[in-house]
Formats: C-alpha cells, structure tokens, sequence
C-alpha cells in the first residue's frame, strides 16, 4: 500500500474504533427517543458503566462479567430514570440532569472506595493481565484490502455493535415491535387504545437504552484504554444526544453521525501530527496554525452539520410528554 | 514632688522603648513558631483519586502528616470560586497553613492572605509573586530537557514527540524543555506537539497512535489520569511490531507502570512532598516567607528518574553519561531552559 492510502486505511480505522461506543450508546438512545422519553444524562449512565467494567473485571479477572456487569449498571441508572420520569411523571431534561450528575459523582466516589480497598487489600487498581479485552482481528476477513483492517481488525463489542446496528434496523423499519416503539412517542393514545400500556412500553426502552450506554461505557474502560478515569467519557454522552437529532430520529442518519465525527476527531489528531513530522510542505505550513483549530475541528462540524440536517426533522410528537397527558 | 530633668526623662523613654521592642520581638518570634502539632488544609479543583496532579498532592500531602504528625483535612472538588470561602472558613478555625493545589488556587489565597490572620498559603504549581502567599513553581523544563537528550538518543526514525493534557504554562515548558534537549543531540530532529485532556485515556490512545501511524518512536507525555491510554497505545504498537517505541512517565514516577513498563525508560517527577515538607517545616518554625519557591533539579524536588530494569539493556551508558552532562551544566546554569 502506498502512504497514502495507509493513512486513509488509519484513518477509517480510528474512526470505527472511536464511533463505536457512540454508536452503541446512540442505538439506546434513539430507541428512547422514539418512544417518547430524552435522556440527556447518558453521560452519567456511560460513565457508570466505565466504573462497572473496570471494576467488576478488576476483582473477577473476566472482561465478559464485567460487560454483564456495565449494563447491569446501565439497566440500574434505568430504572430510576424511569420511575422519576417515566412514572413520576417529572420533567425529563431535569430528571437526565440529575442521572447525569448521579452518574459522575457516584462513579467517582465508587473509584476512590475501590482504590481505597484495593491499596488497603495490597493489590494494584490495574486490571489483571489477559482479563480486558483486545482488538480480535476476524481470520481472512482482515486481510481484505482496506475494508479488512478498518472493519474486522475491532474489538468483539464493535462486531456485536455493528450486528445490533442491523437487527434494530430491521426491528423498526419491519417489526411490529418497531411500529409501537415508534407510536409510543408519536401517539401514545392510540398505543393505548390498541391495549399497549404506556409507561411499561417506555420503561422497557429505556431498559434497553441504559444496558446499551453501560455497554459503550465497558467500551471506553475494559476495551479501548483498559483504566478508569474520572470523567473519561469527555462529553461523548451530549455528542450522542447531537447526533441522534443530526440522524433525524434514524439508525442509518446516526451511524453516519457517528463515523462523520470519529473520522475528523481523527484526521484531526493526524494533523495535529504530520505537520511536523511529515515531509509534506503544506502539511508542514499547518505548524503556523493552533492547536486549538484542530480540537475545535469535530465539534465545528459536527454544529454545522447539525444545523443543515435538523431542518425539517420533527422528533417523536410526545417526546418530553408524560403519560397520561394532564390536560389543562 | 521633684520632678525629673529633662534630660532623665528622655533617657528613661528611650530604656522604656528599647525594652518594649525587645519584648515584642521576642513574643512575636514565640507567636509565629508553632507549638503542638501543625493544621494543614490542602485544597484541589479535581478528584484526589484522579490517578494524577491531584491524587499525588494528597499523596504528599499524606507523607507531610505522617512525618510531622500533623491534623490535615483535605478538600477535593473545590472550584476557585469557592475557594475564598473555603480557605477563609479554615482560616478562622485555626489552620496554621493552607495549601491550594493548582494555579487556579492563587487569586482566592490573595485574597483571604490579604484579610489577614495567622494562617499561611502556599499555592503549588504557580509562578507569580502575591502578597502573603508563598507559591511554588514547580520547573519540569530541566528534566524535560533531560528527557529531551534521552528521546534523541533513543529514536530510531528521527521523530518524537509530546503529548501535553492541556496548553498551560507549566505544560508548555515541558514541551519547551523537551524539544531543547532533543535538539541539543540532534538539530534536524522532527518533534510533534498535541494537547488532548487530562482525563481521557481514550483521546490521548488515539493520539499516541496517529502519533506511533506517523513514525513517531519516543513519546513524553503529560496528560496524568490519561496516560493509560498513552501506555495502552505504546504497548499496542510493541506488541504488533510497530516498535521499538518507548514513552516517558511524568509529574510521578511512571516507570512502574503495569501496562508498559519495558518501554517507559524515564521519568520527568516532581517529588511533591518534599516540597509540601519543607513549607510545612517552614510555618512549624516560623520561618514562613511568602514569595515564589522555585522548586526545580537545583533542589531536588523536579528530577528524572531512570527505569531501573532498562538501565544497561535500552538505557545505555552513553546515555547516563548524557544525562549526567545535562544535569550539571543545568545546575550549574551553563544551560538555561526556560520554565
């Protein structure tokens, strides 16, 4: 392969391993979305999973249980989720303040008490050798050129990411489970009508949407770094909620979303690089410009992608909408 | 009654006035040493569990209590905008010296230092003199430049580089000290430069790995609870063949580090402690001066430590010999890196 097309190859690569945990997280969310209910706090929820994942897989030794255990986490943050918002009938974008606010402050204190006792214990707070998890490079398939690296050279949630992608497109574009998840946030009266209940519909998406950012949360800590940090997810929670808006409300709008932001997060980063170490002149001239051009890169495409795709795209009617409707 | 002459009356005064300045003096010698064990506050704007800048603060800070015996209370999370009411509220129930960890901490210790009281402030990580505070410039640049020799003499393709959590000053120098020492070995060498977060190992793993993609073979970072995910990155590239490619630890020894440790020959570390020790030792005697410390390779609190288990197989004499060159002409100023 020439340099070039190396890079490219790269490139697309870091795309697909950065765009999956938002992707997976996104698939939750949008799931949420449309059956009426905004979570904004996927950040906490994400966040909560990290520390599951790093913990559980710290003292059990397997990344599988501690996967189990991230959207265990996720499901938990869930729940209450649900019963303030979904059945307390609270202001969703309040309740997901607090969930996000739950899901840093509780992450954080659970890392200092696990610290804490593993120091007290005499172990190290590092994962244990082999238990994380490593990119699986699927035989053959890997070495197609191009395609193989940048798609069958992930880690196994990337696989399991991509198959959910596929069956939840096929769910709510052919299913009649679709059909009601998409009614209950565009007309909860009819799902009524039709014997649906309401709540326990919602509740049941917003299951699905906590296990899916637990599992992107395991992403980020037990895959792609193997550590825990406080606030380690840097925002990807909102950039999620963005993205489910710039995809209009559609699965293959937001895996666009997705790979469009974890590709210029990373030909930003590549930049940031070559223009010095590469011979390139005109790459070399990038040296004059600041750092801070190329960290704003993602975020300005991503607002001003926003703001051409989320013309005419109405969201779920009832979404923010609790039900029963009280009617004034 | 007979009233003194003149001349008695004045020489009586000036008696009075030397005895009164004498006794002053020495009561206000006896109020400034401490007696019974010293109260410490150490404040932080972050998570003291933050595998970083916050969490070796409280480390030292830990080091400080044991070895004087001293009460401490630590307080995380605590925003400068807070600070004044925090520091101020130590200030009343009798803390001997508040520590604020962090540049952000400065303005507020102004601030409460200038209400006045007993109670001293130190704010690390600065380099600004303020009335009444005592902050402590903490010089990476020298070891940087040290590491900065290292990473030349190791590279292999010619190209390194730094990956910085934010563009502060005291980052900055890092960078600035390392690129010196690097171009003291080689003045062709390629350096790159990127800033990601402080607490985003998986940002800074893509970093470092566009970094490894671009043939970057030596890289120093600064990016505390995120250098996981520089390590995890310089472990990937060793492991697949990429390498040789080494990474070095900072602000704490790193060498030690699970993930990597055969490729993490150095160190860049600010023994904080000792530092926190000796302003503590300082307010317990009272021998408190506000003004700036400069903490660097002259007194030992700014060094860098070698990975012992590389010395003699990555690290190789000529390389000790380097480095030691390097810090003599610091010490002894022949060579000046800007901090």
């Amino acid at each position: 392969m020439t340099p070039a097309q190396n890079m490219f190859t790269f490139l697309s690569r870091q795309a697909v391993t950065a765009a999956t945990p938002m992707i997976l997280a996104g698939v939750g969310e949008l799931v949420g979305e449309l059956s009426g209910v905004i979570n904004i706090g996927i950040e906490g929820t994400m966040l909560m999973g990290c520390i599951a994942a790093y913990t559980v897989t710290g003292v059990s030794g397997h990344g599988t249980v501690g996967l189990l255990a991230a959207m265990a986490a996720g499901m938990v943050m869930a729940v209450i989720f649900a019963a303030a918002s979904v059945w307390g009938r609270a202001d969703q974008i309040v309740a997901g303040t607090a969930m996000d606010l739950l899901g840093v402050g509780l992450s954080g204190m659970i890392w200092m008490m696990y610290q804490n006792w593993r120091e007290n214990l005499g172990f190290s707070t590092a994962l244990p050798r082999g238990s994380g998890f490593s990119a699986v490079p699927i035989p053959v398939l890997h070495d197609i050129a191009y395609l193989g690296p940048v798609l069958f050279d992930q880690y196994a949630l990337c696989y399991v990411t991509i198959g959910l992608c596929v069956v939840m497109w096929w769910v709510l574009r052919r299913t009649r489970l679709g059909l009601i998840i998409r009614a209950l946030g565009d007309a909860p009266e009819a799902c009524h009508a039709a014997g649906v209940r309401v709540r326990l519909g919602r509740s049941l998406c917003l299951l699905f949407a906590g296990a899916c950012s637990g599992a992107a949360g395991a992403y980020l800590s037990i895959m792609q770094t193997h550590a825990f940090a406080s606030d380690m997810t840097g925002g990807e929670g909102f950039v999620v909620l963005a993205l489910v808006i710039f995809g209009r409300w559609k699965l293959p709008g937001l895996i666009g979303g997705c790979l469009f932001f974890g590709l210029i997060n990373s030909l930003q980063q590549t930049l940031q690089t070559a223009r010095y170490a590469s011979q390139n002149t005109a790459l070399h001239a990038l040296t004059h410009v600041p750092f801070q051009f190329f960290q704003m890169l993602p975020y300005l495409a991503a607002i001003i992608a926003l703001a051409i795709m989320s013309r005419k795209a109405p969201g779920p009617r009832y979404i923010n909408v609790p039900w029963p409707e009280v009617k004034t | 009654m007979k009233s003194l002459p003149h001349r008695h009356v004045h020489v009586f005064v000036a008696i009075m006035a030397f005895c009164l300045l004498i006794f002053s003096g020495a009561a206000g010698l006896k109020a400034a040493a401490i007696k019974g064990p010293l109260r410490i506050a150490f404040i932080c704007s972050g998570s003291v569990t933050d595998g970083g800048w916050n969490q070796e603060g409280k480390d030292a800070i830990l080091v400080v209590k044991k070895k004087l015996h001293a009460h401490v209370s630590i307080l995380e999370h605590i925003s400068p905008v807070r600070a004044v009411d925090v520091m101020r509220s130590y200030a009343m129930r009798g803390y001997n010296l508040i520590i604020g960890h962090g540049y952000e901490f400065l303005i507020p210790a102004t601030q409460v230092a200038a209400m006045g009281g007993k109670t001293k402030f130190a704010v690390s990580g600065a380099d600004t003199t303020k009335p009444g505070v005592l902050t402590l410039n903490f010089d990476l640049a020298q070891p940087s430049y040290q590491l900065g020799i290292l990473a030349a003499m190791l590279s292999k393709t010619g190209k390194i580089g730094f990956i910085g959590g934010e563009a502060i000053p005291s980052v900055v120098a890092c960078y600035r000290g390392f690129a010196a020492g690097a171009r003291s070995v080689n003045r062709t060498i390629k350096i790159a430069a990127a800033y990601t977060s402080w607490d985003q190992p998986a940002l800074s793993k893509s970093q470092a790995q566009a970094f490894i993609q671009q043939g970057i073979d030596v890289i120093y970072q600064n990016v505390d609870a995120a250098s996981r995910g520089v390590f995890e990155a310089v472990a990937q590239a060793n492991k697949s063949g990429h390498g040789p490619v080494y990474v070095f630890g900072s602000n704490s020894d790193q060498n030690n580090n699970p993930t990597c440790s055969r490729y993490t020959p150095a160190s860049a570390v600010i023994r904080l402690d000792r530092a926190f020790l000796r302003v503590a030792r300082q307010v317990q005697r009272g021998t408190f001066k506000p003004g700036v410390a400069p903490e660097n390779l002259q007194n030992g609190v700014c060094i860098v430590v070698l990975n012992p288990k590389l010395i003699g197989s990555v690290i190789t004499p000529a390389m000790r010999q380097a480095l030691a060159r390097a810090g003599r002409e610091l010490l002894t100023g022949k060579v000046h890196v800007a901090g």
